[in-house]
């Protein structure tokens, strides 16, 4: 499925870096690799998921891709032009295509602006056109993702939480974007909600083709509407794989961790779940030596507590950052 | 104890734990009267896994509130209802009686560790209060059993973490926190554990949970399990409660309610969840349109009318009786989802 896209990707991210300086009360600054020389490519149109555990990355990941934060390493590419170097009005046509969709509905919208222009904003910045022209496109945004045009007066806290995102998905959409990033888009929503919102996103891409960079710890979630999954931990990549390919069968020791510590909504399944990863999540201030997963990892042996494992293709189109797994 | 707060049930012999019947509580506001709770009954059993689910607001966490008698009066009234602990009625005991209750016999998980743990104490000294007031253990005793339930719930470093406070603390140390302290309770008869999960990573979310069963099997206590994920609640619930704005709509035993759920919500609920084997390799997610309806102006018909396929005219006029399918099994609907899945 991958091998027939299109070979030029709409963003390629090449050993990505960002730190972030943490000033303890005592003591020096320490750094903190937030990611960790993280790879990747979106092709256009695609849908790729990003799970991991809180605090490995997912976040900085993708707002240091959008360039919400500058890298500390690495480069982006755009269509195959290089948009580490570019900044002004170059970045800002760049900016025009890619948006992002945040997760708490709540705080992501100005409290103090009425919701059509919350939504018009981003039309008015790239100057698309007149007032009636950004009317016009601000009413159809609206209507496509089901919010009544009539209620463009209104302010952000008359709406629903559902409702609320729907807003925060409409100004992501108005400019007709080519790449979004979710981050945690649906994960403050009830379930209910949760489901009418994941299927508005999928209609929307169906209709307008956006790629999707999809953020979330919730993996059931990631599963649904992924086609390819990466998995983070502690700011690197351990796992790359089509989705089908990693939910049958996940190879890294920290993939299978988070699939056999999902639960299922299935009772009669109850019975037969294995065993799961004891230990907890290590500070990101002080990454374990060599591979990250190795207080955590049944299967570490001394060369995995001395050296990190390169992710590396392990299977067609599957790649994994693992010694044991590497070895065959 | 009081005579009154005594009541010859029943119930005793059928190993009820908690008995709630005709449960309504509503807030007085400025806007109106919140109905949070109508004419709710449950029951757990000595022993029993009951998970409470439902959306956002439907009244979860004031049950548990009621329970522990936690309401907050005013804006909150009890305006009807039972809650039976063990034969005892809750709602008429005296506030020092339930106070010595609460944190023994029945503890209490909350939902918010951040506004239930106090800022300006230690989490090892928040712990080991527990252990001083009901065990009467020294200062320095109590301290170093707070460091073995740091350390049975997982908190890494526990000796160094007791000495933090909860600000010092990530959610999910400070909601393990309180499960500590939850567990430093003498003999639990009833654990209430509003949503103890949801904001910890998976691997961790299935520690503590997998911590919770042993526990639960070990000292033979119950469970009340408030969460809105159907993936904890297939994995860990005996039986399973839904509330839908205030009421309870159907009850079940796990694998019945997912085998064969009868409340249009339930199947809706069931169905749009993206762990549910029905979205396996769906191109959509089975979703119920439409929003939960605003409890101020809520009538007396289904309060799921609005946004339930099966609607009939009676669903505008008065809320459904109970109907029960086999063993155990409630709901209230006038227009259930028939036996084979299919609506009727
Ligand atoms: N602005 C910042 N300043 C300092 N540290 C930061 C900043 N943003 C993130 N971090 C740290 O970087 C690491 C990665 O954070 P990030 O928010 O990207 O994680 P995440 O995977 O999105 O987690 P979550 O699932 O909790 O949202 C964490 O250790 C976090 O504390
Ligand atoms: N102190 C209060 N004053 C007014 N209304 C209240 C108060 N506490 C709760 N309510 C209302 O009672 C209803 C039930 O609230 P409750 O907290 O039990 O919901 P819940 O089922 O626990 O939801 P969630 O899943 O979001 O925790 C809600 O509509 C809520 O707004
Ligand atoms: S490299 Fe070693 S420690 Fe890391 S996941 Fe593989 S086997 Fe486990
Ligand atoms: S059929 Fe009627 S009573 Fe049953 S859930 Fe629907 S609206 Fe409520
Ligand atoms: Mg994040
Ligand atoms: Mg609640």
């Amino acid at each position: 499925m991958s091998a027939e896209r299109n070979p030029t990707p709409l963003l390629a991210a090449r050993d990505i870096q960002k730190n972030f300086r943490i000033k303890d009360d005592r003591g020096p600054a320490q750094t903190l690799k937030a990611v960790d020389g993280v790879s990747l490519d979106i092709a256009p149109g695609e849908v790729v998921g990003v799970v991991g555990e809180s605090g490995c990355g997912k976040s900085t990941l993708g707002k240091t891709i959008l360039r919400m934060y500058e890298p500390d390493g690495g480069t982006l590419t755009w269509k195959g032009e290089d948009m580490t170097a570019v900044s002004g009005a170059e970045l800002k046509v760049i900016r025009k295509d890619i948006q992002m969709i945040f997760q708490d509905p709540y705080s992501s919208l100005n409290p103090r602006k009425k919701v059509k222009n919350i939504i018009s904003q981003p039309l008015r910045v790239h100057a698309q056109g007149d007032k009636d022209e950004i009317t016009r496109r601000t009413e159809e945004v609206m209507r496509e993702v089901g919010i009544n045009p009539v209620y463009g007066r209104r302010y952000p806290h008359q709406f629903s939480g559902g409702q609320r995102q729907r807003i925060g998905i409409a100004r992501a959409l108005a400019l007709e974007p080519e790449f979004v990033v979710c981050d945690e888009a649906v994960s403050a929503l009830d379930v209910s909600i949760q489901a009418q919102i994941l299927n508005l996103l999928l209609d929307l891409k169906d209709r307008h083709g956006f790629a999707n960079l999809f953020i979330s710890h919730d993996l059931s979630v990631v599963e649904f509407i992924s086609e390819r999954i990466l998995v983070m931990y502690l700011g690197r990549i351990v796992e790359k794989a089509p989705k089908t390919e990693l939910m049958a069968e996940p190879l890294h020791p920290y993939t299978r961790a988070l699939l056999a510590a999902f639960p299922i909504a299935d009772p009669s399944v109850r019975s037969t779940k294995k065993q799961i990863v004891v230990g907890d999540v290590p500070s990101p201030l002080n990454p374990p030596t060599g591979c990250h997963f190795h207080p955590r990892c049944p299967l570490a042996t001394d060369r995995c507590r001395e050296a990190y494992p390169p992710l590396v293709e392990v299977a067609p189109g599957r790649q994994a950052a693992c010694w044991e797994v590497s070895a065959g | 104890m009081t005579d009154t707060a005594t009541i010859e049930t029943s119930a005793t012999g059928t190993g009820e734990l908690l008995g709630i019947d005709n449960l309504s509580v509503s807030f007085h506001t400025r806007r109106g009267v919140v109905k949070a709770v109508r004419n709710l009954n449950l029951k757990i059993r000595e022993g029993e896994t009951l998970a409470l689910v439902g959306e956002s607001g439907c009244g979860k966490s004031v049950t548990a509130h009621a329970i522990t008698r936690l309401v907050p009066m005013p804006p909150g009234v009890i305006e009807s209802g039972i809650i039976r602990f063990r034969g005892t009625n809750l709602l008429s005991l005296p506030e020092k009686e339930m106070r010595s209750l609460r944190g023994s016999k029945i503890s209490m998980i909350f939902q918010e560790p951040m506004t239930s743990l106090n800022p300006v104490f230690t989490v090892g000294t928040q712990i080991a209060e527990v252990f001083v007031t009901h065990e009467k253990l020294g200062r320095k005793e109590a301290f170093a059993r707070a460091v073995e339930l740091l350390d049975l719930v997982k908190i890494p470093d526990p000796a160094k973490r007791a000495k933090s406070y909860p600000h010092q603390l990530s959610g999910g140390m400070r909601q393990r926190v309180m499960i500590a302290m939850a567990l430093a309770s003498p003999e639990p008869g009833l654990m209430i554990a509003d949503e103890p999960t949801t904001a910890l990573d998976v691997t961790i979310q299935a520690q503590i949970l997998q911590l919770l069963n042993e526990l639960k099997k070990g000292v033979g206590m119950a469970l009340l399990l408030i969460t809105h994920d159907m993936g904890v609640v297939a994995e860990t619930a005996d039986r399973v409660a839904v509330m839908y704005a205030g009421r309870k709509v159907e009850d079940a035993p796990v694998e019945e309610l997912f085998a064969n759920p009868r409340h249009p919500y339930t199947v809706g609920l069931l169905g749009c969840q993206c762990s549910a084997p029905s979205n396996r390799n769906a191109v959509r997610l089975t979703s119920i349109s439409g929003s939960v309806p605003d409890l101020l102006t809520l009538g007396d018909g289904c309060p799921f009318a609005n946004r339930c396929g099966n609607v009939k005219n009676e669903c505008m006029e008065s809320f459904p009786d109970v109907s029960t399918a086999g063993e155990d099994h409630e709901f209230r609907c006038h227009n259930p989802i028939t036996e084979s899945g299919a609506s009727s």
